[in-house]
């Protein structure tokens, strides 16, 4: 069932009205069996999947609490190659098993591998880190093991989260699982509205935008670069509303049930350099790999202090990127993040001895934006591989993109008029209004971003101007009714 | 609550009102217009049915041709793109309407059952077909939040299942349509890219039970039961052309598929007008690119032929 379906606007209502007619004590078990219906709506069997991680890790929840000494770490390590394992055997082991083959074809000795028939279960990539969260916890004494099973199954179950996060910490959720929520009309208001929100994104803008971004990627040797390069910067915007509206959504209806989740998004494209860009973006992710990978991996390896981060950072960012998937684009997107990591830190002050001497810094301002397009023009790079079906054609895109940058600006002044400049960019099929459109939404998701960014107008709508929000929220609410597309396009987190 | 279910009431009358009065179907709204006009004839059609060349002295289209050599009042239904699905569609709801015209013609492509024309996404017009269709009167107003969230399937077919659409050559796959789809900015006319783009569009051997031919016996039925004649023809097409770039293959294909909507048709009661081989290449536009655009003496050239056939 995904958020953007009939199904879930049918299921929804249903199980919240349920939830606050239902005793208190009823509650948690309402929502872990409609979390149930929720999983079981893909694939049900890979519920037992599910089922089974779950039970390892409460009960070895349990005994690393209750037990001193190497059995402790014993357990812990368990844990993680029964969690990862599962990973591994459901996401990468095809993956793993072709590139073995591909390099025995190298040396002569030719097998053809054995692949696995089977569908990737759900969410696993998040479920699997937010279970290994709590055990990692419990194991470092920050956390108390759980001692209800139910509650455990919740924390990993629950539905708004359970497919595409945030990745929540025990700290933050399970104690929220455990107490009562009255109803609070001020929070379901809220909620309803975040979720109105995270709909707009997906539906109006991702949607609308994936459109082209699809069709120019289905077969991007077709394309001129400015159009690759326009696709390019859809894409980025595509993938931005889209997780972040699925956030929206996930922690909006968390919140209808009085449950607060963490904000996944902080205006990434506003970064001012990649390692802030990294701390707005997917913000579970990150902080997941800071605290269990990077910060480990820093103190655990051996050499000057330098080299120690600069490799940390770099295997974390290459090991973000397979997270993300079993394909060599995504172990290139991590790459080139983190590489990019790595050049700032080993540039930095370099950098900095630049920016004072030509004295940039005196247009605070001018030099915010700039480094905001820096970034993001990195990350669209970034995305080329993310999106691309493989890394040969993710090179090819950016060299033709590369220099579509210098085409659509040739075709901006020279081409005799805005409207041959705008038909240069139309696709097969396409007309000018929708492009013209793409581009507004485009725009109106910076403007919206802006306002926001500078917090000063949202918090004066909010207190001040009622009608006014009410009128958004109802403009929102009649454009994700008829502005969206009618085919469907799955969150593309859901299929990590 | 009550806030809730107020502001929920507003957003459904405000769809309504959207649906009915700011964006209602355009395609209904058009037959509408034309069924006002209370036409003898209705002339179904593609773009082929508007096309007037650059260099045309003649600037009628096909259909203004045909209303003034037979005397006959005709309305155009022609749209680029069109093709017998949406024929049907149309036909459904022509025949519920409470004026009915007397005739219809009904051109047949034997390009619109190429893989190009008959699975390209925007070709497919569903949004279209639901409301010529529906019956309920209701349902129109919510087509688009019911489309958006899936609740009716309206995607005949998405864009890479388009791009893996096998492309035959006879009976024999020569690729599928991302190896011969020409974004025309880009791909130059030379003579293979030429060559090629007449096999994606022509020589694929057409089988007597494609889903467009089931449309046209949907036609053929509709018609029969409101009482409305229907003459069909098969569209001139530039086969000199596609003899010079495929060689006579092309020949002996586009025959073998004509005779097999022809051998349909008259299984259907239905009588067989084969143009598709009654103009030279001078009688059509753009010469580089396979299509079926009459300049002015093709379109005089049938327009005569359908006068003369429907005295």
């Amino acid at each position: 069932m995904l958020f953007n379906s009939f199904s879930f606007l049918i299921f929804f209502p249903v199980v919240i009205c349920l939830y606050y007619l239902l005793p208190q004590k009823a509650r948690g078990l309402w929502i872990l069996l409609a979390s149930c219906y929720f999983y079981m709506t893909f694939v049900p069997k890979y519920i037992l999947i599910l089922f089974f991680l779950i039970t390892l890790d409460y009960f070895w929840g349990r005994e690393i609490e209750s037990r001193t000494g190497k059995s402790r770490k014993l357990l812990l390590i368990a844990s993680l190659v029964a969690n990862l394992g599962t990973l591994f055997f459901f996401k990468y082991f095809n993956f793993f098993n072709e590139n073995i083959a591909s390099l025995a074809n190298l040396i002569g000795w030719h097998y053809s591998p054995f692949l696995l028939q089977i569908i990737l279960p759900l969410g696993l990539s998040f479920h699997v880190f937010q279970s290994l969260s709590y055990v990692i916890e419990v194991y470092r004494g920050k956390y108390p093991a759980e001692k209800n099973y139910l509650t455990y199954a919740l924390y990993v179950m629950f539905f708004p989260q359970l497919v595409a996060g945030p990745i929540e910490r025990p700290q933050e959720l399970l104690p929220q699982l455990k107490i009562p929520h009255g109803f609070d009309s001020d929070n379901i208001r809220s909620g309803l509205e975040r979720m109105v929100w995270g709909f707009f994104k997906k539906v109006v803008i991702a949607d609308n935008l994936a459109a082209y971004a699809d069709q120019v990627y289905l077969n991007p040797h077709g394309y001129s670069g400015s159009i690759l390069l326009v696709a390019t910067v859809f894409f980025a915007f595509q993938i931005y509303c889209d997780f972040s509206g699925y956030s929206d959504i996930a922690v909006g209806a968390a919140q209808v049930m009085g449950i607060r989740m963490i904000n996944n998004f902080n205006y990434p494209f506003f970064a001012t350099s990649m390692a802030d860009f990294w701390r707005r973006w997917h913000i579970s992710l990150s902080n997941w790999l800071r605290d269990y990978l990077y910060t480990p991996l820093v103190l655990a390896a051996r050499g000057a202090a330098r080299l120690r981060i600069y490799f940390s950072l770099f295997v974390t960012f290459v090991l973000i990127g397979l997270w993300h998937g079993a394909n060599w684009t995504f172990v290139a997107f991590g790459a080139l993040h983190g590489f990019y990591m790595v050049f700032a830190q080993a540039t930095k002050r370099g950098r900095e001895r630049l920016v004072a001497a030509l004295k940039i810094t005196r247009w605070p301002r001018l030099y915010r934006v700039w480094q905001s397009f820096s970034v993001f023009g990195l990350a669209c790079v970034g995305f080329i591989f993310f999106r691309a079906d493989n890394v040969r054609e993710a090179f090819f895109i950016i060299e033709r993109a590369g220099v579509g940058f210098w085409e659509l600006l040739h075709s901006f002044f020279y081409s005799g008029s805005f409207l041959g400049f705008i038909n240069s960019l139309l696709l097969d099929g396409q007309g000018r209004r929708q492009f013209v459109f793409l581009c507004g939404l485009t725009i109106l998701i910076v403007a919206f971003d802006i306002v926001g960014y500078r917090n000063r107008l949202l918090p004066k709508i909010q207190q001040n101007y009622s009608w006014l929000r009410v009128a958004l929220i109802f403009s929102a609410v009649l454009a994700i009714m008829n502005l969206g597309v009618t085919h469907e396009i799955p969150f593309i987190y859901f299929a990590f | 609550m009550i806030k809730l279910a107020l502001f929920l009431i507003v957003v459904f009358l405000a769809q309504i009102a959207i649906g009915r009065y700011i964006t209602p179907s355009p395609e209904i709204t058009r037959i509408d217009q034309i069924l006002q006009n209370k036409p003898e004839v209705i002339f179904f059609g593609d773009s082929s049915v508007w096309h007037v060349a650059d260099s045309d002295k003649n600037r009628s289209n096909l259909v203004d041709l045909f209303a003034s050599f037979s005397g006959k009042k005709t309305e155009n239904l022609g749209h680029p793109g069109y093709h017998l699905d949406i024929f049907a569609a149309e036909m459904e709801y022509i025949t519920r309407s409470k004026v009915k015209p007397k005739m219809v013609i009904l051109p047949i492509q034997l390009r619109e059952f190429s893989p190009e024309w008959d699975m390209r996404p925007v070709n497919q017009f569903e949004k279209e077909t639901f409301f010529l269709t529906d019956r309920s009167g209701f349902i129109p107003y919510f087509y688009e939040p019911l489309a958006i969230f899936r609740a009716i399937e309206v995607n005949a077919v998405s864009y890479s299942t388009f791009l893996e659409t096998p492309v035959y050559y006879g009976e024999r796959k020569v690729g599928v349509v991302n190896d011969f789809e020409a974004v025309d900015k880009l791909k130059p006319a030379t003579e293979e890219n030429v060559r090629n783009d007449y096999v994606y569009k022509y020589m694929g051997r057409l089988d007597s039970e494609h889903r467009k031919l089931g449309s046209l016996a949907r036609i053929l039925d509709l018609a029969k039961k409101a009482d409305i004649q229907v003459y069909t023809y098969i569209s001139p097409m530039d086969y000199q052309a596609g003899l010079r770039y495929v060689g006579s293959d092309f020949l002996v294909q586009a025959s073998e598929n004509a005779e097999t909507i022809c051998a349909f048709l008259e299984d259907h009661g239905a009588q067989c007008n084969n143009f598709a081989f009654s103009l030279n290449s001078e009688a059509f536009d753009h010469p580089a690119y396979p299509n079926e655009h009459m300049k002015e003496k093709g379109r005089i050239f049938v327009a005569h032929a359908l006068s003369g056939a429907v005295q």
